[in-house]
């Protein structure tokens, strides 16, 4: 996995909340419940990661009583190893950066 | 929010989602069913938000706000072309404030004629606008940053406000701008030649889709009679309105600058169109009091001078010197030329559309007449405007990137960009 990447403080907590259980489905609102993270920014980080491959997402095989599908999430073998090295390098709790992070958005690290 | 209407909003919105984002939008929704009511109402306008967003229904709605805006800057050049009460036989009286409605300023009919091609002109413009802005190729679509997306909009809305303003011009002051060639009939295919010679120069130089590759293929006569071919319809328009061939060379250039296949860096359009609006209203302000607030300090003329004509190459300057870094010295040095001839260029088209714009304004606004050619002046200025910025501007790319070959070894392995 390329060390070009880092993470925003949501997308970590998001990586942080899936590589918990990894061989776990999770759905949408569990996480958010986790994360404390609204629908709006819990869903483009998912999509951003889903999109360069690190997240994995289908939806639940059958259609249970009183609700309807989830839409399931689970870390990719090249996600959980990124969400790995990206947690071990997280910043300690109190020290995060004073910019307003954009929700799942991926930039070059200025190394 | 009950369950139906989630289940209804969830219907509408999802099929406005592209298709490979809509499983996303559906997750949105069939979460919202278990999450607690007092947090429900959060959680579907953040998801509607997230449905908006991914439509790409800001965008939507800004072209379609830019295409109404089109639509009646159209219809307002056409109707301000079009109208007129006859007063006299063979005159028609044109619309000034009632202040000066009494001032028997008329316009003779046989310039109605130019008025109507303008009008039909620019409504063959404005309607080839966003056609040319969407099209994959030379002139779009537009480029990723901000830079470009703002230039291109703001460049629209200048040539969309000039055309306006000559309208005006031309019905208010009773100038036959249309027949602008026919005062200067010999000189007519000369500025044709030039700016065609410049676009064609200016397009091989800053986009990366000029040479496609079954062009290269071609012999050279051929490409020569594509050349002809693809000059035709400009001749045509030329022979119809020379200002309406310089401002189609412009909008072309504007949108090349600002297609997404251009090798301008943001940082050159940044460095660019500042420069050439610093200078432009600098040149305005000196000139707008005419010359009173020059004559009254004389120290400010030399000053002036340098700044306005100083910015071209300052700016090309900037641009080569915010080059990302190329593979060899040679490399180096091509590209800060080719950036500074972009940021000299658009420094003096920028300049020139704004002086031109501010210039012509105020003699819509204060309904002054500066005399039988005054139009043809400034429209001249917005034909040399870009090349002599161009050469400035090279002067100050080259400048910039023979420093930077010194300072920089042959061979050095390349840096990433930004």
């Amino acid at each position: 996995v390329p060390r070009d990447r880092v993470f925003s403080e949501q997308t970590l907590s998001v990586l942080a909340a899936l590589s918990a259980l990894p061989q776990r489905w999770h759905h949408g609102y569990g996480i958010a419940r986790e994360t404390g993270l609204k629908s709006g920014t819990l869903y483009p980080v998912l999509i951003r990661l889903a999109d360069r491959g690190l997240l994995e997402a289908c939806w639940e095989d059958d259609q249970p009583a009183g609700r309807p599908r989830r839409h399931l999430y689970r870390l990719t073998t090249d996600g959980l190893a990124s969400a790995r090295e990206a947690l071990a390098e997280r910043p300690a709790q109190g020290a995060v950066s004073r910019r307003r992070p954009v929700a799942g958005r991926i930039v070059p690290s200025e190394t | 929010m009950d369950r139906r209407a989630i289940t209804w909003l969830a219907r509408c919105s999802v099929r406005v989602v592209p298709a490979e984002r809509r499983d996303w939008a559906e997750a949105v929704w069939a979460e919202a069913g278990e999450v607690p009511a007092r947090r429900r109402l959060p959680w579907v306008t953040a998801g509607l938000w997230l449905v908006a967003k991914e439509a790409g229904m800001f965008r939507r709605i800004g072209y379609w706000l830019g295409m109404a805006a089109l639509a009646v800057g159209a219809a307002g050049v056409v109707s301000l072309v079009w109208r007129g009460t006859s007063v006299a036989p063979g005159y028609k009286s044109v619309s000034l404030p009632a202040a000066v409605a009494g001032s028997g300023v008329y316009i003779d009919p046989r310039t109605t004629g130019s008025y109507r091609t303008l009008a039909i002109a620019t409504v063959v413009l404005l309607a080839a606008l966003p056609w040319l802005a969407r099209r994959r190729g030379v002139f779009g679509p537009v480029g990723d940053s901000v830079a470009a997306r703002v230039l291109r909009v703001v460049g629209c809305g200048a040539i969309c406000v000039l055309v306006l303003v000559l309208a005006r011009l031309a019905q208010s002051l009773g100038e036959d701008l249309a027949g602008a060639g026919a005062t200067f009939p010999a000189v007519g295919p000369i500025v044709m030649a030039v700016i065609t010679a410049y676009l064609t120069v200016f397009l091989a130089v800053g986009t990366r889709r000029w040479s496609p590759r079954w062009a290269t293929r071609l012999s050279v006569e051929m490409r020569l009679l594509i050349g002809i071919a693809a000059v035709a319809p400009g001749f045509v328009l030329f022979l119809l309105d020379p200002a309406w061939w310089l401002i189609t060379a412009y909008l072309l250039g504007i949108f090349a600058m600002t297609a997404r296949g251009s090798r301008i860096t943001p940082a050159t359009l940044v460095f660019g169109a500042g420069a050439g609006i610093a200078g432009g209203l600098i040149w305005y302000a000196s000139v707008s009091t005419e010359g009173i607030f020059l004559h009254a300090n004389p120290w400010l003329v030399p000053v002036v001078a340098v700044v306005v004509f100083a910015a071209p190459g300052m700016a090309g300057a900037a641009a080569a010197w915010c080059t990302p870094a190329q593979d060899d010295a040679e490399a180096v040095r091509r590209e800060c030329t080719r950036q500074g001839f972009a940021a000299g260029a658009l420094t003096g088209a920028a300049a020139a559309l704004l002086i031109t714009i501010s210039v012509l304004g105020t003699m819509v606004v204060d309904h002054l007449q500066f005399g039988p050619h005054s139009t043809e002046i400034y429209l001249f200025a917005a034909l040399f405007g870009p090349p002599l910025g161009t050469v400035l501007g090279i002067i100050g790319g080259t400048a910039v990137a023979d420093h930077r070959s010194r300072a920089r070894p042959k061979g050095l392995p390349a840096q990433a960009p930004g």
